[in-house]
């Protein structure tokens, strides 16, 4: 009699633990759709008789670094470059830095863009791994833009420090090597830095799209498709929920915790003070972020992260399932080493937004939301063995659950549809309705699987590090 | 435990969210669509409107202030203006080819947006509720150079919003070229670098005024109208300021004593020298750099002494400028200073120079 009343009050904690967690991740998402509808009606207000003309032939304009790592980049690192080199922004400079690559990518830079290796004093403001071969700038005054710097393999974050170490530039835009950038992106990006004059705009991200499929040509994204593969399908709805609703509302918050790698603007001043990227995390792209935040606070500075919604840049995303578990398995990792790092920040009053709401959020919704759902299943196939569960209460839970998630996803597509309609083609509407029907069957059981792996890998498999992403390239799409 | 009460609310919830699913679904497909015809519907009216306007502009016929085809064509705008969407569609071609033509047709242009009556609209604009609508009226009006407006443009140059403030100020320097910067006596709002560079861009246009006293806004109480006019003195090259510059130099906003160091360095103004070396222990970082950038075009023998008090800087920028600059102004000096030190970054700004480049 005690032991079944014991087991019915462990039931019942359980019970109310799952509610309450329901409860406040049904609110939250909720509250970010209204807060990023919110922002994206202002943002396109804003935006709406902008001309950013002006911008390319001032001789005001802030300088920009475009940095790019490039490991084992040979098969589309001059293409990749040349499109780099063709953005459209009046002082910039791109710097590619080879980290080791073990294939030819530097000989083919050196034969593709006539490079010579110049004497170049670095002022080492973060520490890096040493060079290899050098310093490389072009004899050809067409490429007078571009500097590539050849150094020994230290990883991506490593190589994104030392291309702080080698600008000059008042910004740094860092991104991966293989992403197609609009040509006006830089000019987009830098804006939300030059508008604010009570705080500091010290990073701003943009929206990361998915180039699978699309017609690219000379690093020109010249159609948007939509792809075969249900994998790289669901993708796509997922970043146009995640970069349309979730982050877009944080950026009203000033609650944006992570910047992608993949496009980031950075002012330099601040990134350097703070000691650039952490080499020994995987999640180096959240990790600055949250750094130069909690600098900010620390140093008592009004400040800003700012978000740009428009479609900016577009990569490549894994299209198989091997690769894609790699990657998630890498970003359940990276956060949870960067809250480990940073949770002096937790609950502090002290970082306000920061250290009382972003934070708390991506421990409680993104870190632990995996093992929770994990719990709940186990917690849900324990009542029905032991409990006399109604099967049309499993099947109601299950639906309501199953169409929540489809409306939070329509949410997105429609964002998606008033704002930037980058779907156009006849037919793809049918098909986004198909794939918000599948996703929840076909990459959350991944996206939860990898998560679960990350979350293991963690703590019983301290070696892995970055895992491998073959990419195709984007011109062969 | 009973769950017929949470069952009942699920089913519910099922329902409810099942039905606004199918709705969605379906306004999915409509508006799709419907998005799908508006392009195509815009396109096509864009490419009348465009032919339109360019008969009209062609249509002149001597002696006649209107000829038919041109009233004929003013009815049809007249018309078109009733629909929300094909005016914004009159108003975009409009804008797009008064960018495309010269002379005597941006006339014909401007007095054909009064008389389809497009003005009215844009001076309505003003008066709107939302600050959107306010920039966008401010920015046709600007773009179709309509003066009359000027006293209702000047009460927004203080405007709350930043888009509308910067609107009204193009519209001041677009339409009265420097006449117009005298808004900067009234502005008690920031002026954003953004707002600097479209400014800066304006400028540009027009030959520069000799009687504009740019001193008094190099006075000014806002910090960043001295920063904009800054800009105006190094792009029109106004030496003339040289005294009010030298003043800058103690300015209490350290952003303006830095810009001031990057004019003065553009000038070589060399009055500067002796002045910010006497302060030189007082400055901040930047500004030492700055300074040291204006010290690569200025610095002489003399300066020598003053650069070895530098080399061992803990800033790396400026032990390197100074070992660069004293190696351009003493080599002997120089040659003599220690190659080894316990500081390795010393030794390979050394080692840099030493292979002569740098200079």
């Amino acid at each position: 009699m005690e032991y079944d009343y014991i087991i019915r009050n462990i039931v019942l904690v359980f019970h109310y633990f799952f509610l309450v967690f329901t409860v406040l991740i049904v609110g939250s998402y909720v509250i970010l759709a209204v807060f990023s509808s919110r922002e994206t009606i202002e943002y396109l207000k804003k935006n709406s008789f902008v001309n950013y003309k002006d911008l390319l032939t001032s001789d005001v304009a802030p300088s920009i670094s475009i940095i790019a790592p490039a490991y084992n980049e040979s098969l589309n690192i001059v293409e990749n470059v040349r499109s780099l080199l063709s953005t459209h922004y009046v002082n910039y400079d791109v710097i590619i830095v080879n980290d080791g690559s073990k294939d030819d990518s530097l000989e083919k830079l050196i034969k593709a863009y006539d490079l010579e290796r110049i004497e170049y004093l670095i002022n080492q403001r973060v520490p890096t791994k040493p060079l290899r071969a050098g310093v490389f700038k072009s004899k050809n005054p067409a490429f007078e833009k571009l500097i590539v710097v050849d150094k020994e393999n230290g990883g991506k974050a490593d190589a994104l420090n030392c291309g702080i170490n080698i600008s000059e530039s008042r910004y740094l835009a860092c991104i991966d090597v293989d992403c197609l950038l609009l040509e006006d992106s830089l000019q987009r990006m830098v804006k939300p830095f030059l508008e604010y004059t009570d705080r500091k705009v010290i990073a701003s991200g943009g929206v990361i799209r998915i180039a699978n499929s699309c017609k690219i040509e000379d690093g020109k994204l010249l159609e948007v498709n939509y792809p075969d593969k249900w994998l790289e399908r669901c993708q796509i709805l997922e970043y146009l929920r995640s970069f349309l609703l979730g982050r877009m509302a944080w950026a009203r918050l000033n609650g944006l915790l992570v910047i992608s790698g993949a496009f980031g603007l950075f002012d330099r001043e601040i990134a350097i003070k703070v000691g650039g990227y952490d080499t020994k995390t995987v999640g180096e792209d959240m990790e600055i972020i949250v750094r130069m935040r909690r600098y900010m606070e620390e140093e008592k500075l009004p400040y800003k992260v700012a978000y740009i919604p428009d479609p900016l840049c577009w990569t490549e995303a894994p299209d198989n399932r091997k690769i894609f578990i790699s990657q998630r398995n890498r970003w359940t990792r990276g956060t949870i080493e960067v809250l480990k790092i940073h949770k002096k920040i937790r609950w502090n009053p002290n970082y306000g937004v920061l250290g009382m709401l972003s934070y708390p959020y991506w421990m409680i919704f993104e870190r632990y939301a995996p093992i929770v759902e994990v719990l709940g299943m186990i917690y849900f196939i324990f009542l029905i063995i032991y409990q006399p569960l109604s099967w049309s209460f499993i099947l109601g839970l299950f639906l309501l659950v199953y169409l929540f998630s489809l409306l939070f996803s329509f949410v997105a597509i429609f964002t998606e549809e008033f704002t930037y309609h980058q779907y156009k083609r006849k037919g793809i509407g049918f098909k986004l309705i198909l794939t918000v029907f599948l996703e929840p069957f076909i990459l959350h059981p991944l996206v939860l699987y990898a998560a679960m792996r990350g979350n293991y890998d963690y703590y019983f498999n301290k070696k892995k590090k970055w895992g491998v992403m073959v990419r195709k390239g984007l011109s062969k799409s | 435990m009973q769950f017929t009460l949470f069952e009942a609310v699920i089913w519910s919830l099922v329902i409810v969210l099942a039905i606004i699913i199918v709705i969605l679904i379906f306004y999915l497909k409509i508006l799709r669509r419907n998005i799908r015809v508006k392009e195509k519907n815009n396109i096509k009216y864009r490419e009348k409107i465009e032919k339109l306007l360019i008969e009209y502009i062609y249509a002149e016929e001597e002696g006649e202030l209107l000829s038919k085809k041109q009233k004929a064509i003013i009815k049809q705008f007249k018309k078109g203006l009733v629909s929300k969407r094909k005016r914004i569609i009159i108003t975009e071609t409009f804008l797009q080819l008064d960018q495309q033509v010269a002379g005597h047709m941006i006339e014909q242009m401007n007095s054909l947006y009064k008389k389809i009556g497009l003005l009215n609209y844009a001076i309505k604009k003003l008066r709107s509720k939302q600050w959107h609508i306010v920039a966008i009226g401010i920015k046709d009006l600007r773009h179709f150079k309509v003066k009359r407006v000027r006293s209702s443009i000047s009460k927004l140059i203080n405007h709350h919003r930043e888009e509308v403030r910067r609107e009204a100020h193009l519209y001041f320097i677009e339409l009265f070229g420097f006449e117009g910067l005298n808004f900067l006596d009234n502005l008690k709002v920031p002026l954003s670098e953004w707002d600097q560079i479209l400014l800066l861009g304006e400028v540009e246009n027009f030959e520069y005024d000799e009687t504009l006293d740019l001193k008094k806004w190099l006075e000014s109480n806002n910090d960043y109208v001295v920063l904009f006019v800054l800009n105006i003195v190094k792009l029109f090259n106004r030496l003339e300021t040289k005294d009010t510059l030298i003043d800058l130099l103690q300015h209490k906003n350290a952003e303006i004593r830095i810009k001031t160091i990057d004019i003065i360095t553009h000038f070589e103004i060399l009055e500067a020298k002796e002045f910010i070396i006497q302060r030189f222990s007082e400055i901040s970082d930047k500004e030492k750099v700055a300074f040291f950038k204006y010290l690569e075009k200025v610095a002489e023998i003399e300066d020598a002494m003053f650069l070895i008090e530098h080399v061992n800087n803990n800033n790396f920028e400026i032990k390197h400028r100074a070992l660069k600059i004293l190696k351009r102004v003493d080599v002997n000096l120089y040659n003599k200073l220690e190659k080894n030190s316990e500081d390795a970054e010393y030794n390979r700004i050394i080692d840099y120079l030493d292979v002569s480049y740098g200079v």
